[in-house]
């Protein structure tokens, strides 16, 4: 028998070039380079630290003081400032500062009188926030909810209230829903301004609803949200308008595109449309002198000074292809939105001007 | 006589590093109109950079090492003379996109489609139907909460517009949209893309596959939504070349195309990093200057990685 003999021989190959940079370089494909730029903490003072090309404070170098104040940030200017969380008079902006964490988001905005088109303040509001109790009236008689508008919009009796960190609402008529979970809503954030007391038509409100894109860590200021009465929607249904048990869909359009002009003036001469089509047998407008939103006209098929209309039979399953024809200046369109008119709800959408294709509105 | 021999494998040594931006990112300009608000200028791209701090006899000395330039940009730019359709598929190979609705309807001889014209076909009224809800779709993604794209960067720019649709000399405008327009359009867009000075970095989105642009290089997107099906969109990554453990911090600068070497710019975010995660650095970056923020995740020492690269 044979026998084989293997002889094994391992050669040793020196190991792969391990690289060790020295201070102040970087280790680049294998090899240590130089930094692209150096600078010099001896600029810095006492109590800042060097943070790239900046001396930065230690500390935070504003601090606002959180028993009162907030700190509220302005994308216009980059500034933070503290505003106060109370007194100041109904003149006095409302702080509204971003949530600190992700996929959750604040809403602060002013509660309106559908109809009057005024403030819905107490007669004589200070600015004092509303007791635990409700009120009887105004306001503090206000609970406001927010939802997943897309899920309550779809079905209201099965839409389950998101989480809200705190609600703030004042005499003034101004509202706060800060740290609201917006985990898993898709798309829009709903608010529901309805009788703290009890959902329902009867009391200070009907059930009214509006929406505003989910924006996570993200402050939504200026967001409108309304008070209409069982008295104002009879009024309307009276004068030949829709009936609020079939629902109603209320977009206003305003006559500015952001920036340009007072954000809150109407705009006559629109009528309401569903992408390419007019929607004459689903939507009313009001008197066409008429500033406030009483009397509806029935003949009427365009907005009035008020710039409000009333629609019936909107549903979600539409689409986002809900604007309006009509009061635009040149390469002005109107935007587009989703729209509901959901039984014994008011939903209110208010529609602004945008630029066409590349162009810019002067609206 | 069976030889073993202990091998050698030069490994990739770089990062990974991996970026949430807040949706407050600024976004720049089309190179094609004036900034609006809360955009950047369009000549400018951002950075990344490691920093680190040495103490050198008392006094602290900061280095920067650039790692990774990139451009941020809405994700389609209807003002762009070559935001065009492109490819066997497309019914107007060389139009302008904004032009495509109306375009669909003088071809189809269509102008309302709620109001076709006796004998239209079913087929011509689909194709305006689809063309003006695409057009819908474009404005949505071109607006202002269209998605944010991280793109590769590039100082190239496109060849000038030309006066006028028998301008010869330049590419011709959106509006000129009969066959022989969008013929030389669709030649002059594709030899700027192909240009050697391009080397296909110059960014350019399609509203058709939104990761797929018709030149340039989609690292990810700004965190946000598509407004058109109101999918969360965000997360963008690069690969670099750099080790990058051990450093004190990382920042992302925005300066001008044109400013000299050593000029960083304006700081827009700055963190200092943490591991909570083995083989992992987070860095949460903050703004001193906007509300924008940045979540940073950087996978280092690649070479050692055995799990996820």
């Amino acid at each position: 028998m044979r026998i084989l003999i293997l002889l094994v021989v391992t050669v040793a190959i020196p190991a792969c070039k391990q690289v060790e940079c020295g201070e102040g370089t970087i280790e680049r494909n294998g090899a240590c380079e130089p930094a692209d730029v150096t600078t010099n903490g001896a600029m810095c003072g006492p109590f800042t630290v060097l943070q790239g090309d900046r001396c930065v404070p230690m500390l935070d170098p504003t601090v606002c003081d959180p028993a009162t104040t907030q700190a509220t940030y302005d994308p216009d200017t980059g500034v933070y400032t503290c505003i106060g969380t109370g007194g100041g008079g109904c003149g006095a902006q409302l702080a509204c500062a971003a949530p600190t964490t992700a996929n959750h988001q604040t809403i602060c905005g002013q509660i309106w009188d559908f109809e009057t088109n005024t403030k819905f303040a107490d007669a004589g509001a200070t600015g004092a926030k509303c007791p635990t109790t409700p009120t009887a009236a105004g306001p503090c008689s206000l609970a406001i909810s927010a939802y997943d508008a897309i899920a309550f919009g779809t079905n209201p009796s099965t839409a389950t209230p998101l989480s809200v960190g705190s609600v703030y609402v004042d005499d003034c008529g101004r509202y706060r829903l800060a740290d609201i979970d917006v985990n898993g809503v898709a798309g829009f954030v709903g608010l529901g301004f309805d009788d703290a007391t009890g959902m329902g038509p009867t009391g200070t409100t009907v059930t009214v609803g509006v929406a505003t894109p989910r924006s996570s860590m993200a402050a939504t200021k200026d967001l409108e949200g309304f008070v209409v009465t069982q008295a104002t929607t009879t009024k309307w249904a009276t004068a030949g308008g829709p009936a609020l048990a079939a629902g109603i869909y209320a977009p206003i359009y305003r006559q500015h595109k952001l920036g340009n002009g007072d954000p809150l003036a109407p705009q006559a001469n629109v009528q309401v449309m569903k992408g390419a089509t007019m929607v004459t047998a689903n939507d009313f407008y009001f008197q066409a002198a008429e500033t406030t939103r009483g009397m509806v006209d029935p003949l009427a098929n365009v907005t009035g000074m008020n710039g409000t209309a009333l629609v019936t039979n909107a549903a979600l399953s539409d689409g986002n292809i809900w604007a309006g024809a009509g009061g635009l200046g040149a390469n002005c369109q109107w935007e587009t939105h989703s729209a509901a008119s959901l039984p014994n709800i008011v939903f209110v959408q208010v529609y602004r001007k945008l630029n066409t294709f590349g162009q810019t509105c002067n609206d | 006589m069976l030889l073993a021999l202990a091998g050698c494998v030069d490994e990739l040594r770089g990062s990974n590093v991996q970026f949430d931006f807040s949706p407050s990112m600024p976004v720049q300009a089309s190179a094609f109109r004036a900034p609006g608000a809360m955009e950047l200028p369009n000549n400018v791209h951002f950075t990344l950079y490691a920093f680190s701090e040495t103490d050198d006899g008392g006094n602290v000395i900061g280095r920067l090492f650039e790692l990774q330039r990139f451009e941020v940009h809405h994700i389609v730019d209807l003002d762009s003379p070559c935001f065009i359709d492109v490819g066997e598929h497309v019914p107007f190979p060389g139009l302008h996109v904004s032009q495509f609705a109306a375009h669909m309807k003088e071809t189809t001889g269509i102008d309302d489609v709620a109001n076709p014209p006796p004998g239209a076909s079913e087929r011509d009224q689909i194709e305006v139907a689809t063309a003006i809800q695409r057009q819908a779709n474009v404005a949505l993604l071109a607006g202002d909460d269209g998605p944010k794209v991280i793109t590769s960067w590039t100082t190239y720019a496109y060849p000038a517009v030309g006066a006028d649709c028998n301008d010869a000399s330049g590419i011709p405008p959106a509006t000129c949209t009969d066959d022989a327009s969008n013929e030389r359009r669709l030649a002059m867009c594709a030899a700027a893309w192909d240009d050697t000075q391009n080397d296909h970095l110059y960014y350019e989105g399609t509203d058709l596959v939104l990761t797929a642009p018709l030149d340039g290089i989609t690292y990810g997107f700004v965190d946000g939504m598509n407004p058109i099906n109101l999918a969360p969109v965000g997360g963008a990554q690069f690969f670099v070349d750099e080790q990058l453990t051990g450093f004190a911090g990382f920042a992302v600068y925005w300066q001008r195309d044109d400013a000299p070497p050593g000029d960083l710019g304006t700081q827009l975010l700055f963190g200092r990093p943490t591991e909570p995660t083995r083989g992992v650095i987070h860095v949460h970056m903050t703004s001193l200057v906007s509300s924008v923020t940045a979540e940073l995740a950087i996978f280092a020492n690649l070479d050692e990685d055995d799990v996820h690269f």
